[in-house]
C-alpha cells in the first residue's frame, strides 16, 4: 500500500525546538493548505465563526500549538509535547480565583469517556470589561485552530468542540509565578 | 450509487469535513473518528462484507492520486478514517494498511500518517487485552484466557493440568 506516496520520498521538515529545560520537540513544518484546504475552512467558519474576528487567512506552517509555542514556524502536534512543554517551561494552571491576564495560554481538554487528551490551546490577547463593573473581566483570545486554518480572535467559550459532541474542560495556564497569598 | 460505495464517497464530503472541525492533535482526530457515523457506517459494510478490503485499497489508491507536492493533501480525513476503521480488524490488509501509513515522512499527509501511528498503538493494546474462550476437545472444559498469559491451568477431575497447547478458540 502507499507505493506511490512512499516514492515522493520524505518530505517532512522540522525545525530545532526545545523545551527551555534542553530537551527535544518533536515538529513538523505544515505545507501550505491549498485551493482544497482553504474551501473547507471557509465552509468551517460558515458553520463556527459566526462571532469570530478573522486575524489571518488560512495558512499552513503551523498549528495552535505551534503558533504559541513555536512562534508560528512549525506545528508541534502529539498530545505528550504538548504536556512535555507545559511541564518542562514551567507553567502552572491558574486557580480559580485567578484571573488570567493577557499572554496567558487557554487550553481546551476532551474529557468524554476514554483518557483525557488534548484539542486546542489559544493565547490570551486581551480581557475585555465584564458586564457589571463589579465582574470579572472577560478574556479574548487569539487561535489557530489546526495546521491549515487561519487565525481568529473569539471569545473563549466560542470554541466548535461542544457543538462536534466533545465534553470539554478549559483550563488557563500561565508561566508567571504563583501569586503570594495574604 | 451503490450502499457501498455511498459510504465510502461520504468520507470526501463537505459534510464529513464540515463534521470534523478543527481538531489539532491526531489522537483528537482518531477520538472523533472513532465516534463519527461514517466510519461506523464502512465498518458495518465491512463486517456485513457489503464492501471488501480490495474495494478499500482501491479507494484510497483512487484517492491518492489527488496529491500535490507541497501542498496539504484533500483527502486526509478520508485516509485518517479508513485508519481508523482498520484500527480493530486483524487481517494482514489492515495490518499492511496502517504499518504502511505510518512509515511515510510526508508533511502532506503529516495528520493522517499519525492518526495511523495512533490506531496502531491502540491496536497493540487491544490485541494485549483480548480475552479468547479456550475449549478443550478431551473434556469440554472451557475458560477465558487472554494471549499475556503463557501457558493455561486448568482445574479438571484428574487434578491440576497445565495447557501450553491451545486446542480451539471459540
Amino acid at each position: 500500500m502507499f507505493e506511490e506516496a512512499r516514492l515522493l520520498g520524505r518530505t517532512e521538515r522540522s525545525i530545532a525546538l526545545q523545551t527551555g529545560r534542553g530537551t527535544d520537540i518533536k515538529n513538523v513544518v505544515q505545507p501550505e493548505p491549498g485551493d482544497a484546504g482553504r474551501r473547507r475552512y471557509q465552509l468551517l467558519l460558515d458553520k463556527f465563526g459566526g462571532n469570530w474576528r478573522p486575524r489571518r487567512p488560512a495558512t499552513g506552517i503551523y498549528n495552535c500549538a505551534g503558533h504559541v509555542w513555536a512562534s508560528r514556524r512549525t506545528a508541534i502536534l502529539e498530545d505528550d509535547q504538548w504536556a512535555l512543554i507545559l511541564h518542562e517551561d514551567g507553567y502552572r494552571r491558574l486557580e480559580e480565583d485567578e484571573e488570567p491576564v493577557p499572554d496567558d495560554l487557554v487550553i481546551y481538554i476532551d474529557v468524554g469517556p476514554q483518557k483525557e487528551s488534548f484539542l486546542h490551546v489559544g493565547r490570551v490577547f486581551q480581557l475585555r470589561p465584564g458586564v457589571i463593573p463589579a465582574s470579572r473581566r472577560i478574556p479574548w483570545v487569539v487561535s489557530k485552530w489546526d495546521s491549515f486554518s487561519g487565525e481568529v480572535l473569539h471569545d473563549p467559550h466560542d470554541v466548535p468542540y461542544a457543538r462536534q459532541g466533545f465534553v470539554v474542560r478549559r483550563e488557563y495556564w500561565t508561566d508567571r509565578p504563583m501569586p503570594a497569598r495574604g | 450509487m451503490t450502499m457501498t460505495a455511498r459510504d465510502l464517497q461520504q468520507l470526501v464530503s463537505d459534510d464529513f469535513a464540515v463534521s470534523v472541525g478543527f481538531l489539532s492533535t491526531p489522537e483528537s482526530l482518531r477520538r472523533f473518528l472513532l465516534q463519527s457515523k461514517e466510519v461506523a457506517a464502512v465498518k458495518e459494510a465491512l463486517r456485513q462484507e457489503a464492501i471488501t478490503e480490495s474495494t478499500l485499497r482501491g479507494f484510497v489508491s483512487s484517492l491518492l492520486r489527488d496529491m500535490r507536492c507541497g501542498e496539504r493533501f484533500a483527502h486526509q480525513l478520508a485516509v485518517a478514517a479508513v485508519a481508523v476503521v482498520l484500527e480493530t480488524r486483524a487481517t494482514d490488509f489492515a495490518d499492511e494498511f496502517l504499518h504502511d501509513l505510518s512509515r511515510l515522512g510526508l508533511a502532506e499527509m503529516s495528520m493522517c500518517i499519525r492518526v495511523a501511528r495512533e490506531c496502531l498503538k491502540h491496536r497493540v493494546n487491544v490485541a494485549q487485552n483480548k480475552t479468547k474462550v479456550l475449549r478443550l476437545p478431551d473434556d469440554g472444559f472451557s475458560r477465558a484466557w487472554s494471549p499475556s498469559e503463557p501457558q493455561i491451568s486448568f482445574k479438571c477431575n484428574a487434578g491440576q493440568t497445565t495447557v501450553s497447547r491451545v486446542c480451539e478458540v471459540a
